[in-house]
């Protein structure tokens, strides 16, 4: 939609980067927050904190790698380094390395996971509204009232021609997210929030592909697409640790 | 002679001295209590303290009286804290080092062109051909990790105050280096870095066990 805030003087400070850092720093101050509220000490709050900078590294990395292999294109540095980036492929390589750091670093990975879930979402929520503004991930045309055009030179644009409606998923998926949060943050219980956040978003994102526009990859079924493959599987992840950590959560809850 | 551990009443900070200092008057190095050194190990309970309980209650901090200790003074000594370590509190760090990082990934990339631009200028007049490539990828790479560094420093600023500053001003320095190319997005990436890195050194700092 608007690709660049424009200081003058040649600066274009890209609003994709900008809105995304921004939502980077409002998922840190709350886990600041919660880690506060639930009285963490200070050796498991520096571990969480060093589990997550290095998965944000791995995250990164299988960001690019699943939209190379997404789009079925040779994996080497110089296509991993131009290619865009997948939530879905940081999401597995994040959570795995995640809590793999967690199990090396002997941090409980229940409140690691259940701390970290509220921020990664409202990240996420302000990550897609980069993601309109900078015009990827974008929706199929549509001539409802929500419809939006992007401008000459956006990828939509580029992609269907002028003056097309398309759905404005980016917008639909940030507003889901934010009121996930809301959710997430008020009435689920601390042990159940990285299986709650695994389910409903595995099942909103199921639907909401059904609404993209952009090229979406192949990736083992053909007739869904390999975002729709992903939502299922973590979907029935998000059930499976719900059943299966049920027992364990109970401990938890004692400890904190 | 064996150590003898106690807690400070008031801050509750852990303290470990010499058994041959039992019944000497010492000082918290942190909140400047004065503590009759007990005689024997107290490192998980509380000295008792009498509370004065004539007052109404209020939500005012309430200076604690020791009952088993008495004051009649001998040398105050100096103790130092054990299992101490020292964590920041400001947010700014974290904040400067994420924009940072986040605007220091595309000015790498628009440092890189820039710098490959130079070359090929440079590259044409002398009849070369490698300084396009190579000038491009140092500035690249510089900028990219330098973008990293930042942000990793900037999170990292309240947990580890003084190597997250030192790794803030190296970032610093790095995306300053590719202002060379001309760039001025990297000026702001380097500016917020340095503020980072300066205020990982000046921030409060408190005492976490």
């Amino acid at each position: 939609m608007h690709q660049y805030l424009e200081l003058g003087n040649g600066i274009n400070i890209p609003l994709y980067n900008l809105v995304i850092g921004f939502g980077a720093i409002v998922g840190f101050l709350i886990l600041e927050k919660q880690i506060k509220e639930k009285h963490i000490d200070f050796d498991t709050d520096k571990n969480i904190y060093i589990s997550l900078i290095i998965a944000s590294i791995f995250s990164f990395l299988g960001a690019k790698v699943f939209e190379t292999i997404y789009k079925q294109q040779i994996i080497n540095l110089h296509i991993i380094l131009q290619s865009g980036i997948t939530f879905y492929g940081g999401l597995i390589l994040g959570m795995g390395s995640f809590y793999l750091i967690n199990l090396i670093l002997k941090t409980n990975n229940s409140i690691a996971f259940n701390m970290t879930v509220p921020s990664l979402i409202i990240g996420h929520a302000f990550g897609r509204i980069g993601c309109f503004l900078a015009g990827c991930c974008f929706g199929m045309p549509t001539e409802n009232y929500f419809g939006v055009t992007f401008p000459n030179g956006s990828i939509p644009f580029m992609h269907y021609g002028p003056n097309i409606m398309i759905h404005p998923v980016q917008l639909y998926e940030s507003i889901f997210l934010f009121i996930l949060f809301f959710y997430v943050i008020k009435f689920v219980s601390f042990n159940k929030r990285t299986a709650f956040y695994c389910i409903t978003y595995g099942i909103f994102r199921f639907f909401i592909e059904y609404l993209r526009g952009d090229y979406r990859g192949v990736l083992i079924v053909n007739s869904l697409s390999p975002s729709q493959v992903i939502s299922v599987i973590l979907t029935l992840f998000g059930f499976s640790i719900l059943i299966i950590g049920d027992h364990l959560n109970k401990n938890i809850e004692k400890a904190i | 002679m064996p150590d003898i551990k106690f807690n400070c009443p008031k801050c509750n900070g852990e303290f470990t001295v010499d058994s041959s200092l039992v019944g000497r008057l010492a000082e918290c190095s942190q909140c400047k209590t004065r503590i009759r050194i007990p005689n024997s190990n107290v490192s998980t309970e509380q000295p008792t303290i009498v509370l004065s309980s004539s007052k109404p209650q209020t939500n005012e901090p309430i200076e604690p009286q020791f009952s088993n200790y008495s004051l009649g003074n001998t040398k105050a000594i100096k103790m130092k804290q054990t299992n101490m370590a020292k964590k920041g509190t400001s947010n700014v760090p974290m904040i400067m080092g994420i924009i940072g990082g986040v605007l220091g990934v595309p000015a790498a990339f628009c440092s890189g062109a820039c710098a490959a631009c130079i070359g090929a200028f440079s590259d044409a007049s002398k009849g070369t051909t490698n300084q396009t490539s190579e000038l491009g990828n140092f500035y690249l790479w510089m900028g990219i990790i330098g973008a990293i560094a930042g942000l990793i420093g900037g999170i990292l600023g309240k947990k580890f105050p003084v190597p997250a500053g030192v790794i803030m001003l190296l970032a610093t320095f790095m995306s300053g280096i590719t202002l060379i190319a001309g760039n001025l997005l990297a000026l702001i990436v380097a500016i917020l870095f340095l503020l980072g890195g300066a205020f990982c050194f000046t921030q409060k700092k408190e005492d976490v066990a």
